[in-house]
């Protein structure tokens, strides 16, 4: 699709100069001197960037801008002005203007404006209509993502979905394990049925006991009545595990009989209850070096690894993060009722260059914090957490090996030879296979004495 | 609470960024924080600890001082914070801590000195031999440089 520019100014030899400027650049440009007919035009046909002069007769840029963002919240505003004042930059910047462009101005600085423009457009774009790709009518959730890593994911889980395999999710805190196992069940066949998820790590053992596998009556006292299980919940549906990893080795051998023979015995009962689960396990953890160090059982490995998707943490998805910025923006303004819809291109590059340990809850949580606090539409540098802006965060790294250059190891070569020869030059020349003619030259060379 | 972090020190260096940082991380994560002082010492050579106990004792005094110091910022905070202190070779230290506890999820170098950096020879400091053996990525803290 072309990206679409409408140009506004009462001056047709400006019009002519960015019609020029902007066509080169393979865009399809509108132009127009009446700002009305312009603002109509956008109605219908919509567009990416609106340039518009600030001073014009019938109406000034401010106004227009403001009606542009009212019929199309994402197109970015660049207005132009021959009367350039820091005051009317701030002013336009903070209407939520994209760009205060200064006459007269280098077809250069039009180009990169618009480029930028363009990007944060077409971001927005995608952040509205693009990223539901999820077959919304199979009831999965969500994935935000165009980087290869993301595409990869959602193409395994799309075609392991409708399988009836168990399936493990491994990677970092908060970068979306349950999203996924969900995500699973939404394209299953058993979309249907209910999805239950259950923590590992967050109870002792018997209580572990009670929720997993149920209850029958006066199995202990307070048992006044038979309970069913989380196993037994999730019946024809998925059982999500997370930190399988952390699951006490009773409750392996107990899960392992689960998956084996389709079966579970509640807690103070005899009678085996059939039941039809597809298990979805996840863990932080390296469950190969569990297993070797015979924290986790080998079989019970086996039965819940027969597919492995490994999430990336989202320093890994930096493309992937104005997307998902963009749809935790939209998610929030339905949920708590804000109305902020863009983040500034300097705050979103301070969000881009952050590491974030925490991966996607974190992220959520400082936009949460950001939009929140903001005062306007757009989030700005401001708004994020002082930490992201005064400090740097980086991670650590073993440097690389320092390599040598050939003459760096030619002028240590010689070195090392004038040293044990005691500086005997004929000795050095000869060890060397060269002259002393030649010998003296690279002594010269390399400031060897 | 599904998050721990830990915080690394080299002796009594404390780089106040860190601090900030990792409060306000944990805050962002719902995070537990650990403070753990290294501080390296060789006892090779000595079977008995005896002729070291004063200094060893005079370090812990030191060391616990610095560590109550910088445990306020996240206590005040609310935040679930633990500290230790560890005498010996940094890098064995590090990993028998690591083994002994559950799994954290960020590792942050807290100290003020720097760790060696692309310029310089690699190996020279201790944590270049345990980093391929850390179970996540350790990070690093700086003050943003002024544009």
């Amino acid at each position: 699709m072309t990206p679409c520019i409408v140009i506004i100014d009462d001056e047709t030899i400006t019009l002519k100069q960015l019609r020029r400027i902007l066509e080169k650049e393979g865009y399809q440009v509108s132009t127009f001197s009446n700002p009305r007919r312009a603002l109509e035009h956008i109605e219908k046909e919509s567009c990416h960037v609106v340039i518009s002069d600030i001073r014009m007769p019938s109406m000034s840029g401010m106004t227009l801008m403001t009606l542009v963002k009212a019929r199309c919240p994402g197109t970015e505003v660049i207005l132009i002005t021959g009367y350039a004042s820091l005051d009317g930059a701030i002013e336009a910047t903070r209407e939520g203007a994209f760009y205060y462009l200064e006459k007269p101005f280098t077809p250069d600085q039009v180009r990169e404006r618009v480029r930028q423009a363009l990007e944060q457009s077409l971001i927005k774009e995608h952040s509205t209509s693009s990223i539901p790709r999820w077959p919304r009518n199979a009831g999965g959730p969500v994935i935000i993502g165009e980087s290869v890593k993301i595409r990869e994911i959602v193409s395994t889980i799309r075609q392991i979905g409708p399988t009836e395999c168990n399936v493990l999710i491994t990677g970092d805190s908060g970068s979306g394990k349950e999203l996924a196992a969900r995500a699973i069940h939404g394209t299953s066949l058993r979309r249907k049925g209910p999805f239950v998820a259950f923590n590992c790590s967050a109870l002792t053992e018997p209580l572990m006991d009670n929720e997993l596998f149920g209850h029958e009556k006066g199995a202990f006292t307070g048992a006044d009545n038979r309970s069913k299980g989380f196993l037994e919940t999730a019946d024809t549906g998925t059982l999500f595990l997370d930190e399988i990893g952390e699951m006490p080795p009773s409750m392996q051998a107990k899960l392992l009989r689960v998956l084996q023979e389709g079966e579970l015995i509640r807690v103070g009962g005899n009678r085996p209850v059939p039941i039809d689960v597809r298990i979805v396990s996840a863990t932080a953890v390296n469950m190969k070096e569990a297993v070797n160090q015979g924290v986790f059982r080998k079989d019970l490995y086996f039965r819940i690894n027969v597919v492995n998707i490994k999430l990336p943490g989202l320093s890994e998805l930096k493309q992937d993060i104005p997307l998902l910025s963009y749809h935790i923006l939209n998610r929030l303004n339905g949920r708590r009722g804000t109305q902020v819809n863009a983040i500034s291109e300097k705050a979103m590059a301070l969000l881009c260059d952050y590491a974030f340990p925490g991966n996607v809850r974190e992220l959520e949580n400082i936009l949460e914090r950001a939009a929140a606090l903001c005062k306007h539409e757009t989030i700005r540098v401001c708004d994020l957490p002082p930490d992201l802006i005064e400090l740097e965060l980086q991670t650590y790294k073993i440097p690389d090996e320092h390599l040598l250059t050939l003459s760096e190891l030619e002028q240590d070569y010689i070195a090392h030879l004038l040293k044990i020869t005691g500086g005997v030059r004929t000795r050095t020349a000869e060890i060397l296979g060269i002259d002393r003619a030649s010998l003296w030259r690279k002594m010269k060379k390399y400031s060897l004495s | 609470m599904f998050r721990n972090i830990l915080l690394l020190f080299e002796n009594d260096n404390i780089l106040a960024e860190a601090l900030v940082y990792v409060r306000e991380l944990a805050i962002r994560t719902d995070a537990a924080v650990t403070l753990l002082i290294l501080v390296p010492m060789s006892f090779t050579g000595h079977t008995l600890i005896g002729p070291r106990r004063s200094l060893v004792q005079d370090i812990e005094i030191r060391m616990g001082k610095c560590l109550s110091e910088s445990l306020q910022p996240f206590i005040q905070s609310g935040i679930e914070v633990n500290s230790a202190l560890k005498i010996g070779d940094p890098a064995e230290e590090l990993m028998k801590f690591l083994a002994d506890h559950p799994p954290f999820q960020s590792l942050v170098w807290g100290s003020d000195r720097q760790l060696p950096d692309s310029g310089r020879k690699p190996g020279r400091h201790w944590i270049s031999k345990v980093l391929g053996n850390l179970e996540c990525s350790l990070l690093t803290v700086s003050k943003r440089g002024l544009e």
